[in-house]
Order: C-alpha cells, then sequence, then structure tokens
C-alpha cells in the first residue's frame, strides 16, 4: 500500500542524481552580495531631543515672576552634583581615573527627583571642559530616571561673570 | 577505498571537473538574507561625516531628515561649508559664532519643521561642551527652536 502520493514508485538503486546548474544562482550572489554588504548598515544611529534655557532660545517661555526651581544635574570636571537653586544636594566626586560615577548617580537622581516639585523635569548643566560624551550621558541617566523633559545648558564656573 | 567514492564528493565527467557547492550556496542565502535584512530594517536619513566620531546612548528614537550642523575635532560644518575652526571657537568669549549665524538665518526656511526651526547636532564625541554651547547659542539666536543631538545607540557597535 502507498503511504504517500508523492513518494517515487522506483526502487533506491534505479534513481539518478540530479546535476542542477547553479552557476546563474552563484553569479547573482557574487553580484548581489558586494552590492549588499556596501550598503549594509552595521551601526544604528538615533537622536536625543533636548530644549535650551529660554533666555537662550526666543524668549517664548513665561517670563512673569520668579522663575520655578527645578532639579540641574551639574557637571564639572572634578564632580558631579545635583542642585536645586543654588543649593548642592548631592555631589560625587570624579574617580582617580578620571571616571565620573554615573551608576551612583542614577541611584541619587531617583531619590531627589521623588522629592521635587517637578519630577518629569531636569536640566543638565555642563561647564565648558567637559567632554561632550559625558553630558550625552548624563542626560541617558537622567531620561533612565524618569525624567521626561530634559534640558541641556552651560554652568559657570563664576557666577559673577554670568556666564 | 576508492579516493572518490563516498567522502570525496567532487565529480569528474569526461575530464570536467565538478565541485560540489552546495554548502557554498547555503552560506551566500543566508548572508543573502541578513544583508537584505539589515539593509530595509534602517532607513537613516542622517549620515554621520566619517571624521566625527559619535558619541554612544541608550536613546532609541529614531533619527529624522532634519538641518544638520556637524562638529569634528577641528571644524563646523554647516549646509556642506565650513563656518569655523574649534580651536578658534574655543579660545574666543562670545557665546554667538558669527558665520554659523549668518549661515542659518540664510538656510533657517529650510530647516522649518512643522513651523519651527529644527536641527540635528552632528557632534564628535571628545568636543568640549563649550564649543556645542557656542553653536546651539548661535542657532537658538538664530531662530532655531527644536534641537536634538545625533548619537550611536547603545549595544549596536
Amino acid at each position: 500500500m502507498k503511504l504517500s502520493l508523492f513518494r517515487s514508485s522506483r526502487p533506491p538503486s534505479e534513481m539518478v542524481d540530479a546535476d542542477v546548474d547553479v552557476t546563474p544562482v552563484m553569479n547573482v550572489f557574487v553580484i548581489l552580495i558586494p552590492f549588499l554588504v556596501s550598503m549594509a548598515v552595521f551601526t544604528h544611529v538615533s537622536i536625543i531631543e533636548f530644549s535650551v534655557p529660554p533666555d537662550m532660545g526666543q524668549g517664548t517661555g513665561d517670563t512673569s515672576g520668579k522663575p520655578k526651581l527645578k532639579l540641574t544635574l551639574l557637571l564639572t570636571e572634578s564632580f558631579l552634583g545635583i542642585t536645586e537653586g543654588e543649593n548642592l544636594l548631592d555631589s560625587l566626586p570624579v574617580l582617580d581615573n578620571g571616571i565620573y560615577q554615573f551608576d551612583s548617580l542614577s541611584a541619587r537622581l531617583s531619590v531627589r527627583r521623588s522629592q521635587s516639585e517637578f519630577p518629569d523635569e531636569i536640566i543638565v548643566a555642563s561647564r565648558d571642559g567637559v567632554p561632550f560624551k559625558y553630558a550625552v550621558k548624563a542626560m541617558d541617566v537622567s531620561r533612565e530616571c524618569g525624567f521626561s523633559k530634559i534640558g541641556i545648558s552651560g554652568a559657570t564656573a563664576d557666577p559673577s561673570k554670568g556666564r | 577505498m576508492h579516493p572518490l567514492s563516498s567522502r570525496n564528493k567532487h565529480k569528474v565527467d569526461g575530464g570536467v571537473f565538478r565541485p560540489q557547492i552546495t554548502s557554498l550556496v547555503d552560506v551566500m542565502t543566508i548572508l543573502l538574507f541578513f544583508l537584505i535584512k539589515s539593509f530595509s530594517v534602517d532607513s537613516t536619513v542622517v549620515t554621520p561625516p566619517p571624521n566625527v566620531e559619535l558619541p554612544l546612548s541608550t536613546s532609541e528614537k529614531g533619527a529624522q531628515s532634519r538641518c544638520a550642523v556637524t562638529i569634528t575635532k577641528e571644524e563646523i560644518i554647516a549646509d556642506d561649508r565650513v563656518v569655523a575652526n574649534v580651536a578658534d571657537i574655543e579660545r574666543s568669549d562670545s557665546l554667538i559664532i558669527e558665520p554659523l549665524h549668518a549661515l542659518m538665518k540664510h538656510i533657517l526656511p529650510q530647516c522649518m519643521v512643522e513651523e519651527s526651526g529644527s536641527i540635528v547636532i552632528v557632534c564628535d564625541k571628545d568636543v568640549n561642551f563649550a564649543v556645542v554651547k557656542k553653536v546651539m547659542s548661535t542657532c537658538s539666536r538664530a531662530g532655531i527652536s527644536d534641537f536634538s543631538i545625533l548619537v550611536i545607540r547603545e549595544g549596536e557597535l
């Protein structure tokens, strides 16, 4: 009894090897693969959106009354700080090998966020000499802590100079 | 045992050497699917120049087509033109980069996205923040209000 309609009725000894000519397929591959390799994307880029302080922008912010104090993440060459207005709430010194303690910062930022009047907003303020990659890392840490509105600003070393 | 019997599948038909290329076709097919996938998934519209090493980030927001201001270790480039030298900008006391300001005012209509000026800053990761601050300040003064930074998605390198 036949088990399948597609089973060959020939005994195995009579089966012949079918020689499929794959040369055209190989030709296509040889052309297509170098083309695709040249066009392939091996690194994926993305963007970080942020806002600039109102005085740097078009002046669209509410200028009436005193500005509300928001949490500020301060980046300097020697420490990371969390401030609210002029009050320094937390600080983490840069380690001897020049590494910023972003892991510890994350925990402290979460605590300060829960106590803040504006739990969604933070300003990342960096000193002039800090490399840009640390400002990006600070924005990442802020976003991971739950801040959805991140502003970026310069931090002055000498407040009397105004910038 | 004959050398061409079971282990060696190469066939010789009337003097023509016919290699077994099934495994090669298998590799090529897998490679083709991988390349087609990586080709079609990412539709990046902002291409970073080769001399810019972008910072890493965990951000997953996809890049969009916007006006770009590029900051390399040596130069500031906007609209495919070198507008300033980074070393000069670092030495300068002014927050405004005049050539960039003039250029951005000129190309502002091209940078409008939903009625607001919008740019993406393509900056090398080791450039000092002072330069980025001056670029942002200048663009903001020229009428740009929406800023974004181009980064490399962490873990994708």
